[in-house]
């Protein structure tokens, strides 16, 4: 499941469940039709009720970076659980995308 | 059960071979007398599938249907159609075909099966499921048995025999078919045991017949194949090849039996210049399940044949038993061969991350299978077999795809920023052992507790 909302400043994409196949083909679409066209800069994907990814997951979250990126704006993931964060560092993906946790965001 | 029937059908062709071999000379009144007695037989034998084969001897028909069987077939479809129900008779020189209600209800039941069993969990535990699975295995036997017998008479006979098998071979497509569409998860439990096991029971098998020669490596007690699976098929195999000339080519024929390269390679070599290998046919490795699906590599020349049989290379320590599981090229079936081993390594004490490291490990490399090397065509199969150490601190994987395979050498370490491409990086990092082999199209990969 997808969320999206329009917070005061940034625009939160949030993700529960498994972070796979399906669910990248979702948020693709989300980022393409509905965020690259909005007037906020940045862009944080709630990571917090994902409880698995792989590296489907992982090259989704590097493709929706890279089109935001295009249009300026700035993508960060936020509060991703351990196991989650374990491939993350693993991809090395934190290299380049700003890893967010718990009251960065005030 | 299997090699029991291979030996019911060796005798059954044997003798049938021998027989017609004399008859011949005493001109084919005879051959017609037992050409018609094996149709009997093996009738009698596909009766249960309803479906019915008919010879042609120099453009005369022999089939055990007569005119007035005709006659009274038809009359009887008019009065009975409970029996036969849905029928099509295509009256077509001596040939008709039967399509009977019975068959399709079985058709139907299968059908009606697997949809239920789609909503259950425990869909493996479905006893009548493989009960139908075993009927379609059943009727490749026997579609196995009727080529065998139609090349035989064909091979000794100057007669122009045409053969024509109605039904089966399409029911048998059929419910092959219908299973692999489906996507089936099979799952089969072997024993292992020391190649030197599987050598002692062909040299019984063989004893007096061949002469066995062994050349194995000194390290082949490293090695372990499945015994019950692989027994009966190589026995198969060299009877198909050595057929009937079995008692005249005695010691002239050698066996020799050893372990390279991932594989155990029995060669056969033939000695003789007055006896050379039967040559096998397609439709010969369509029955034999390995062969057909490209596990095994084969090679006949008219002197020498070679079988190899991938094996087991999982280190030393081991239990006996593996977990043998085919899938075809579903990403959902995926998720059930995941479930699978992660319920085994719980079993055997693995913690939550070792286990979370597997899931990850096995959907990368079961996606890479089904999308890189098979490239989702769906009838190609991945097949996954695994076990545990005999102290239960390693599971050892083996995943191989029938792919194109891929330079496994040169693996780039992915870019970053790319979409795709990162499965075997992460998997790496994951496991203790990573290896491929088979150019690329088996992985076998193995994880330890950590201490």
């Amino acid at each position: 499941m997808i969320t999206v909302d329009k917070r005061e400043n940034y625009i939160s994409i949030s993700i529960v469940g498994q972070f796979e196949y399906e669910v990248s083909e979702q948020f693709l679409e989300i980022v393409k039709n509905r965020i690259v066209i909005a007037n906020t800069k940045a862009v944080v994907i709630d990571l917090s009720r994902v409880n698995y990814i792989n590296s489907i997951g992982i090259g989704t979250i590097v493709t929706a970076f890279k089109l935001l990126k295009e249009k300026g704006k700035d993508m960060s993931l936020s509060n991703p659980q351990d196991n989650v964060m374990k491939v993350i560092k693993l991809t090395k993906i934190n290299e380049i995308i700003p890893v967010l946790t718990e009251g960065a965001l005030r | 059960m299997s090699e029991l029937f291979v030996v019911i059908l060796l005798l059954n062709v044997l003798f049938f071979a021998v027989g017609t071999f004399v008859l011949l000379h005493k001109k084919d009144v005879h051959l017609k007398r037992k050409v018609k007695e094996i149709i009997d037989e093996i009738n009698e034998k596909v009766y249960l599938i309803d479906s019915k084969i008919y010879f042609e001897i120099d453009n005369m028909p022999i089939s055990n249907i007569s005119a007035e069987d005709i006659v009274h077939i038809k009359e009887k479809l008019k009065k009975d159609e409970s029996h036969f129900g849905e029928y099509v008779i295509e009256k077509d020189g001596d040939v008709i075909k039967l399509l009977s209600q019975q068959y399709k209800n079985e058709i139907e039941k299968i059908k009606e099966k697997y949809e239920e069993s789609l909503h259950e969990q425990e869909k493996l535990k479905d006893k009548e499921y493989y009960y139908y699975k075993e009927f379609a295995e059943k009727l490749t036997y026997v579609l196995k048995e009727i080529n065998e017998f139609h090349r035989e008479i064909r091979d000794i006979s100057n007669l122009n025999i045409k053969f024509k098998l109605e039904n089966i071979k399409d029911k048998v497509e059929f419910i092959l078919e219908f299973f692999r569409e489906k996507g089936t998860l099979d799952l089969h439990k072997y024993k292992l045991y020391r190649i030197r096991n599987l050598v002692d029971l062909l040299k019984e098998e063989f004893e007096g017949k061949l002469s066995i020669e062994f050349k194995i490596d000194n390290n082949v007690s490293a090695y372990y194949v499945e015994i019950e699976k692989i027994f009966a098929e190589i026995k198969a195999i060299l009877y198909l090849v050595l057929k009937m000339k079995i008692s005249e080519v005695d010691k002239n024929i050698n066996l020799n039996i050893k372990v390279e390269d991932g594989y155990i390679k029995f060669i056969i070599k033939n000695n003789t210049s007055n006896f050379s290998f039967i040559r096998l046919i397609d439709e010969d490795f369509m029955f034999v399940e390995q062969v057909k699906q490209q596990k095994w590599r084969f090679t006949v020349e008219e002197n020498l044949v070679s079988i190899d049989v991938p094996i087991h290379d999982f280190g030393g320590e081991l239990t006996d038993e593996i977990k043998t599981m085919t899938i075809h090229s579903h990403l959902d079936q995926i998720k059930d061969v995941i479930k699978l081993v992660l319920y085994d390594m719980n079993k055997y004490g693995f913690d939550n991350n070792e286990i979370y490291d597997m899931r990850l490990t096995l959907d990368e490399l079961l996606v890479n299978a089904i999308e890189h090397g098979n490239k989702f065509d769906k009838a190609k199969h991945v097949f996954i077999s695994y076990k545990f150490s005999n102290d239960g601190k390693k599971v050892a994987i083996e995943i191989e795809d029938e792919g194109e395979g891929f330079d496994h050498e040169n693996i780039r370490e992915p870019d970053i920023l790319s979409m795709r491409g990162r499965g075997i990086s992460i998997t790496k990092k994951l496991v203790n052992e990573m290896k491929y082999s088979n150019g690329g199209r088996k992985v076998a990969i193995s994880k330890e507790k950590e201490v």
